[in-house]
């Protein structure tokens, strides 16, 4: 059943209706046991049905309040009516009394049952009568309809237990029926309409429908008592009874519409209040201050967070001037300007945007914040709201950067600088070096010695390593500030091209280079060509003195990126110094047993980097070596 | 006869790297008619002429170091190239940096050629020697 109707703000409430089960099935039996002792008090003899069982009304009423559930509290209702009310002329209370008892018990709440469930189907009211729609439907159904059930089970039952005759059935059950459907139709709507706790339209209302009711009510009673005869008396009770049954029900309908009007205004306003409550919660509890001001300019809600980031508890700051709470003395103009001109034109440079500005704690301390205001149409003037945070962490996380982003192009300009520097100056002492040397060599030969040529070699040999050297640290360093240009690679096509070259450069060695099917990448062409190079020379140097040498070169894609390898079966490495291998002037091998400046690796690897790729190597001494590289598919990121 | 007309200017500040050159141009029989200055004022002054003196003369080839005290390479470079009388002279970049800045200068400029100049003397000789030629006869003048 539902409840939504405990929902209902509790001044509206006249009382208090059993919540527990027990408490209803008290109140449900006892009531249905009194109405039941009241009415036979006006059965009329010699049936045992009387002509109006208000008892029914009831047992629908309390269905409909509590729920289905209260159907045994109807049985035993009726019971109790049946010992209450018993003759003790009339035989011993033997167990067939007993069994009939039951039985008629069990029709009036299967009825009670059926014309709740009939009810709570064809009507869209949560309770029914409470508004004006369906009000008729919803007494015939209360009433011929559903009181079709207690009649049959209660007559069938007399009948069955000898208590009536065949004869005496189709007039027991009429008066039966026409009782319970009285009963139900007069105070199903009447018990709805007055139930503590349920409300459905005022006082006025309710006496509205009642009064008249209770007068014919009355009337019909007053005429019935002073009826003569059998059927006199029913013809009062009957087109008595339906009578205010129907002046019930044109009550109900005229007044149900106001009364539904009124129970929708309160739901609405109830669900408004809870709306308004919640946003209330959310804006209160924001972690964002909330500033909310009017056209004047002075403060009208300040949540929590605002108390915490402008030090004014929210009774101190409203109703305050914001311009003099939370503005800088220095803004405090501008504010006052910029809030003048948005009243007069309805524009405003900082209205719906979010802004930056200095905002003024209460201790006197100013710290950046962030904000947005909007602004609202407030029937002819206008509010405004701020929803705003402290951001002087941010501000000084982005100082440091700036900083740090200054120092590092300060570094990157020294280093520049420097690199420049090594370019000229120190080739040039180098260059005289080597060229002396040499002009020495060639002038002088025929007065020098074999060993004075040896050890001028060895001059002019190592004065060419040295510039070798500065060659390849500012390739190395150039590498670092060059910026990527990124095209699709053929890199079977560049392998072949720096194959070519390596082979070139050893002339007369039996090489043999297989490149197989590589897949393409993206990268900068020239640095992976680089790359390339100094692989294959590495590999075309260390498989000196094998006959054949060979090198092959493959490559083979994977989710994320293409790896390429370049394997040799040259001189190898120590894996215990594989780490070393790509590490700037880092050299596994003597000068004497391959030459080199230790440097191409770090290219390769400074190059791979660049890409967003990775190096690797692989090998052991004596059994040659596979140093390759990944770069991420699609290019880097 | 006059003297004979200067064919190659040397701008040079480092006297190793000039002796250097100048015997790589005399390697190759180029070295009869050099005129070498130690900076980029005194190669302007050769030019384009100081103030009060006119210009010493019309070299069929400038060779010049960028880097120069007083005004360096680029600066000569720009202003021969800048002036009328001078436009047409090739220059000849020559330099140790490979920097890239310094070659996308002097492109700019209008360089004729650029040449880094090697540590090993055999590769400098050749490619002063290669280019001094080259120059010499691409902009032989008619003779007097």
């Amino acid at each position: 059943m539902p409840r939504r109707r405990t929902e209902v703000p509790s001044e509206n409430r006249v009382g208090r209706l059993p919540r527990s089960l027990p408490g209803q099935l008290l109140l449900t039996a006892a009531l249905y046991a009194v109405a039941g002792r009241i009415a036979l008090l006006m059965a009329i003899p010699p049936g045992y049905a009387t002509a109006v069982w208000p008892a029914a009304g009831f047992a629908l009423a309390c269905v409909l309040v509590f729920g289905p559930r209260v159907w045994p509290a109807v049985v035993v209702g009726s019971f109790l009516v049946n010992v209450w009310t018993r003759d003790p002329s009339s035989g011993a209370w033997d167990a067939p009394s007993v069994v009939v008892a039951v039985a008629i018990g069990c029709g009036a709440a299967a009825q009670a049952a059926l014309g709740g469930f009939l009810l709570r189907r064809s009507v869209e009211e949560t309770t029914p009568f409470s508004g004006d729609r369906g009000v008729l439907r919803s007494l015939i159904l209360a009433g011929p309809v559903s009181c079709l059930v207690s009649s049959s089970a209660g007559v069938t039952t007399l009948l069955a237990a000898g208590r009536i005759g065949p004869g005496e059935y189709a007039q027991n059950w009429f008066t039966w029926w026409v009782g319970d459907a009285i009963g139900a139709i007069v105070f199903t709507p009447l018990l709805l309409l007055w139930a503590p706790g349920l409300r459905r339209g005022g006082l006025a209302r309710r006496l509205t429908v009642t009064l008249p009711f209770l007068v014919m009510f009355a009337a019909v009673t007053g005429l019935f008592l002073r009826a003569q005869g059998w059927w006199e008396s029913w013809l009062i009770l009957a087109c008595g009874l339906l009578l205010t049954g129907l002046l019930g029900a044109l009550l109900l309908v005229l007044t149900g519409g106001a009364a539904r009007f009124e129970d929708l205004l309160h739901q609405r306003t109830a669900a408004l209040a809870r709306a308004e409550e919640r946003a209330r919660a959310i804006v209160e509890t924001s972690h964002e201050a909330f500033v909310a001001i009017n056209a004047e300019g002075r403060i009208t809600q300040w949540n929590r967070a605002a108390e915490a980031t402008f030090g004014w508890a929210a009774p101190e700051a409203l109703g305050r001037v914001l311009a003099e709470t939370i503005v800088p003395p220095r803004l405090r103009t501008a504010h006052r300007e910029g809030l003048a001109r948005f009243l007069a034109t309805g524009e405003g440079p900082v209205v719906g945007r979010r802004i930056e500005m200095e905002g003024l704690h209460r201790d006197g301390r100013e710290f950046p914040v962030e904000l947005t205001i909007t602004a609202l149409r407030a029937g002819d003037s206008w509010v405004f709201n701020a929803f705003l945070h402290d951001i002087s962490e941010r501000k000084r996380a982005q100082r440091a950067i700036e900083g740090k982003s200054a120092e590092l192009e300060a570094a990157n300009r020294e280093l520049e600088a420097f690199t420049y520097s090594v370019s000229h100056d120190l080739r040039a002492p180098l260059r005289a070096v080597e060229g002396f040397a040499s002009i020495l060599e060639k002038d002088f030969a025929p007065r020098l010695d074999g060993e004075g040529l040896r050890l001028l070699g060895v001059v002019r040999k190592n004065a060419l390593r040295m510039s070798a050297l500065i060659e390849d640290l500012l390739a190395l360093s150039r590498l670092g500030r060059q910026a990527l240009e990124l095209v699709p690679l053929d890199m079977a096509a560049l392998a072949r091209e720096a194959a070519a070259e390596a082979t070139a450069a050893a002339p007369g060695r039996p090489i043999r280079v297989e490149v197989g099917d590589l897949p393409s990448a993206r990268g900068d062409r020239s640095l992976v060509l680089q790359v390339w190079q100094n692989l294959l020379a590495n590999a075309v140097k260390f498989t000196c003195g094998r006959d054949p040498a060979v090198v092959e070169v493959t490559g083979r894609a994977s989710d994320s990126e293409v790896v390429y390898s370049v394997r040799d079966n040259g001189a190898g490495f120590d894996m215990r110094y594989a780490e070393k291998l790509f590490g700037v002037f880092q050299r596994l091998h003597t000068q004497e047993e391959f030459e080199g400046t230790g440097v191409g690796l770090a290219i390769v690897q400074r190059i791979a980097h660049r890409h967003g790729g990775r190096v690797f190597a692989e090998g052991r001494p004596g059994e040659g070596a596979t140093v390759g590289f990944a770069l991420p598919r699609g290019g880097p990121a | 006869m006059t003297a004979e007309p200067v064919e190659i200017l040397l701008v040079e500040d480092r006297d190793e790297d000039a002796e250097l050159a100048l015997r790589a141009l005399r390697e190759r029989n180029l070295a009869n008619k050099i005129v070498r200055v130690r900076d980029g004022a005194e190669a302007l002054d050769y030019l384009l002429g100081a103030p009060g003196s006119p210009a010493k003369g019309k070299p069929r080839v400038v060779l010049l170091d960028l880097k120069l005290p007083k005004v360096d390479g680029i600066e000569v470079l720009r202003r021969v190239k800048a002036d009328e009388r001078t436009r047409t002279i090739p220059v000849v970049v020559l330099t140790s940096s490979r920097e890239e800045r310094d070659l996308v200068r002097t492109y700019d400029l209008g360089v004729n050629s650029f040449v880094t100049k090697p540590v090993g003397f055999e590769e400098f000789a050749e490619a002063v020697g290669q280019l001094g030629l080259y120059w010499l006869l691409l902009n032989r003048q008619p003779g007097p």
